[in-house]
């Protein structure tokens, strides 16, 4: 296993109203390739804006982040652009289609801006929605689609540029129980094939299968644990692999 | 990749129809305006020109200088200083003039059967129809030795021709006319002309000036000397020998004003066609202010659509636009929004154009150099002011952009 993310005194500041709002304060994490984490912790402790972080549309208030050896906080704007276009793939929980542009261009779109030329730019779109069950419907918009369909096309967009990282921030949080399952089925096959998948979630269900799961409280890590059924004791089993971790990254 | 920028921006400019046409139309009426301003302008400016060339460009008009009465100036034309030999003079003296006709003007009674019509009798010399390039529809001017013999003969103006013998089936040369009370010979009908100058010489009688010296007015003296500089080029010369033959004939010290005008007609003409062009310039500057008006409208939608469209934006961020994709996605549509509008005002202006062309007459007015400045001119506004809003755009944090409900 390799490190894929690091992320060390992580510190980020909102000002509202001549008031300092503290989102993380002092986050320290690291996630290797091909694990499939879940991050869980009570409203406004701080999830989305560590997403935002990992994903590198945010930048820190201060501490750093290394993601596939990129110093993030050193970035430009457009350096950043360029590491999420090419490392990361987003699901969020509103799906965030473009209206009025088909499945297959909204999917195409990231290599659009890869620079992809388009025959293999519309290649690679179908085989992605291929890859989540949505052939037949590449054509229709997203308002011709149903949830579940949406989400699946936006995770075939979060695919298509072959990212080392998918984050999805609460991505089954507008799907009904029998959606969730089969989106879950698909990050499942993912994880298999070797992604590594990061995702925030309320839901007890989906959490629980994420091979990781990491609880925050006032932006800070509450508690990291692996999520290992045939564990017994997750606690000590997440700090025997933290411990491993750490020893490995530093 | 700029192809699909450029799909994109045109899909966005089509999808709000309505909104994207008022936008334009600060534009089109802008662009129209420039063609039709250039197009007016050409139009009066070929009216006078065709003016100019019907008066025949190398004619001088000499009028009798003011007189005063009682301390109260009467205006040019009111003296009578000009007289025949004057006339005589000037074509025998100054070189750069190539003939004179004298002109003298009196209206009168004149009388054919039962048809009777009060016209002006214009009283000249052979050299008339020259000066003033009249043609003859029937039968021909006089001579000049019909001016020596002081011969009864008329030649009726197309006007006048019409009065006296339409409805009684004569050919009017050869018939005899009473002016007043006098019998004349007809001997020709001149060809109908365009209102050339100052009178209709189509309603008026022309006869040798010395017949209606002797018969109607018995003085020496003349309304005015037409005179024909031997070319266009030789007018100012011709007009200083004019000028200084009279001053000598008319015994007038160094220190006296001339007693006569001398009016060259291509001159008021050309200070006509300086009127038309402030007139152009008047829409060329509305056509400006137009485009510019254009601008802001499209500034102002180009604001409320990058609002619109946060989320878009924050989403083509969020999975790896640059600033410069957003940046050009922006400008293009503005860009295409002016020139949708320049394309359109340009289309409708050229009808207008063609239309303006066909109703005056005066030929082809489209002017292909006011199209080109009036489509650069486009461009540039829908760049300049495309900027600040596409600059806004392409500046949006991501976040920011994606939090935006
Ligand atoms: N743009 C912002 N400006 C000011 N404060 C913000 C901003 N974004 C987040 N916060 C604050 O930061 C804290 C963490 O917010 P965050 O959205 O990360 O919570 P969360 O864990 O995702 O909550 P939820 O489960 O409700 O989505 C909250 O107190 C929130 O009010
Ligand atoms: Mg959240």
């Amino acid at each position: 296993m390799t490190v894929l993310l690091e992320i060390h005194q992580l510190v980020r500041t909102y000002q509202v109203g001549g008031q300092e709002i503290r989102a993380l304060s002092g986050v320290n994490l690291t996630i290797q390739r091909g694990e499939y984490v879940a991050i869980m912790g009570p409203s406004g402790s701080g999830k989305s804006t560590m997403m935002n972080m990992i994903g590198c549309l945010d930048v820190p208030s201060s501490g750093t982040y290394r993601l596939d050896g990129y110093d993030v906080s050193r970035l430009s704007d457009d350096e950043l652009a360029i590491l999420r276009n090419q490392k990361i793939g987003f699901v969020f929980q509103n799906f965030n289609l473009l209206p009025k542009t088909t499945a297959l261009e909204n999917v195409e779109l990231p290599m659009l801006y890869a620079g992809i030329s388009p025959r293999e730019r519309r290649q690679r779109a179908m085989e992605a929605l291929e890859r989540v069950g949505l052939a037949e419907r590449m054509h229709n918009r997203p308002n011709e689609l149903s949830g579940g369909q949406q989400q699946r096309v936006s995770i075939a967009r979060a695919l298509v540029n072959k990212p080392v990282l998918l984050l999805a921030d609460e991505p089954t949080g507008a799907l009904d129980s029998h959606t969730t399952e089969e989106i879950l089925q698909l990050f499942a096959d993912l994880h298999a094939q070797g992604n590594t998948i990061v995702l925030v979630t309320h839901e007890p269900e989906v959490g629980r299968r994420a091979k990781r799961i990491i609880r925050f409280r006032d932006g800070r890590v509450e508690s990291d644990t692996a999520n290992d059924m045939e564990i017994k004791q997750p606690v000590a089993a997440a700090e025997a692999i933290r411990q491993g971790q750490d020893g490995g990254s530093r | 990749m700029m192809l699909e920028i450029m799909r994109v921006a045109w899909r966005s400019v089509k999808a709000n129809k309505m909104r994207s046409f008022l936008t334009m139309l600060g534009i089109i009426i802008g662009v129209m305006a420039v063609v039709l301003s250039s197009a007016i302008g050409m139009s009066a400016k070929n009216g006078v020109t065709s003016r100019i060339e019907s008066l025949g460009s190398n004619v001088l008009t000499i009028m009798p200088g003011s007189t005063s009465v009682g301390g109260v100036n009467q205006g040019y034309g009111s003296a009578s200083t000009l007289t025949i030999s004057n006339a005589t003079a000037i074509q025998q003296d100054d070189p750069d003039v190539a003939m004179t006709a004298p002109l003298v003007s009196h209206s009168a009674q004149v009388v054919f059967g039962a048809n009777n019509t009060n016209t002006a009798i214009e009283g000249t010399n052979q050299n008339y129809p020259a000066i003033k390039d009249v043609s003859m529809a029937q039968g021909s001017f006089f001579t000049s030795e019909d001016v020596s013999k002081a011969a009864n003969v008329a030649v009726l103006g197309s006007q006048v021709e019409q009065t006296l013998f339409s409805g009684t089936g004569v050919n009017p040369v050869g018939q005899t006319i009473d002016i007043a009370g006098i019998p004349f010979t007809v001997i020709g009908v001149a060809a109908s002309q365009g209102a050339s100058g100052f009178e209709n010489e189509n309603d008026a009688i022309a006869i040798p000036v010395t017949t209606e010296q002797n018969l109607l007015t018995g003085s020496d003296t003349v309304n005015e000397i037409l005179a024909s500089a031997k070319s266009a080029n030789v007018m100012n010369q011709a007009q200083l020998e004019i000028e200084s033959t009279l001053r000598v004939l008319h015994q007038l010290s160094p220190s006296t004003a001339d007693d006569f005008q001398i009016i060259n007609q291509a001159t008021i003409l050309s200070a006509l066609s300086g009127v038309t062009q402030i007139l152009t310039d008047l829409l060329d500057g509305i056509s400006a202010i137009s485009l510019l008006v254009g601008g802001i409208g499209i500034m102002n939608i180009m604001l409320v659509s990058v609002t619109e469209r946060t989320r878009e934006i924050g989403i083509r961020k969020a999975i790896g636009a640059r600033r410069s994709v957003i940046l050009t996605q922006f400008l293009l549509e503005s860009l295409g929004l002016s020139l949708s509008g320049a394309v359109i005002g340009l289309l409708l202006g050229t009808a207008g154009a063609l239309t303006v062309g066909a109703v005056s007459h005066t030929g082809n007015l489209l002017s292909p150099g006011a199209m080109i400045l009036a489509v650069i001119f486009s461009i540039l506004i829908g760049l300049v002011f495309g900027v600040y809003p596409a600059r806004k755009a392409a500046n949006l944090k991501p976040i920011d952009a994606l939090r935006y409900e």
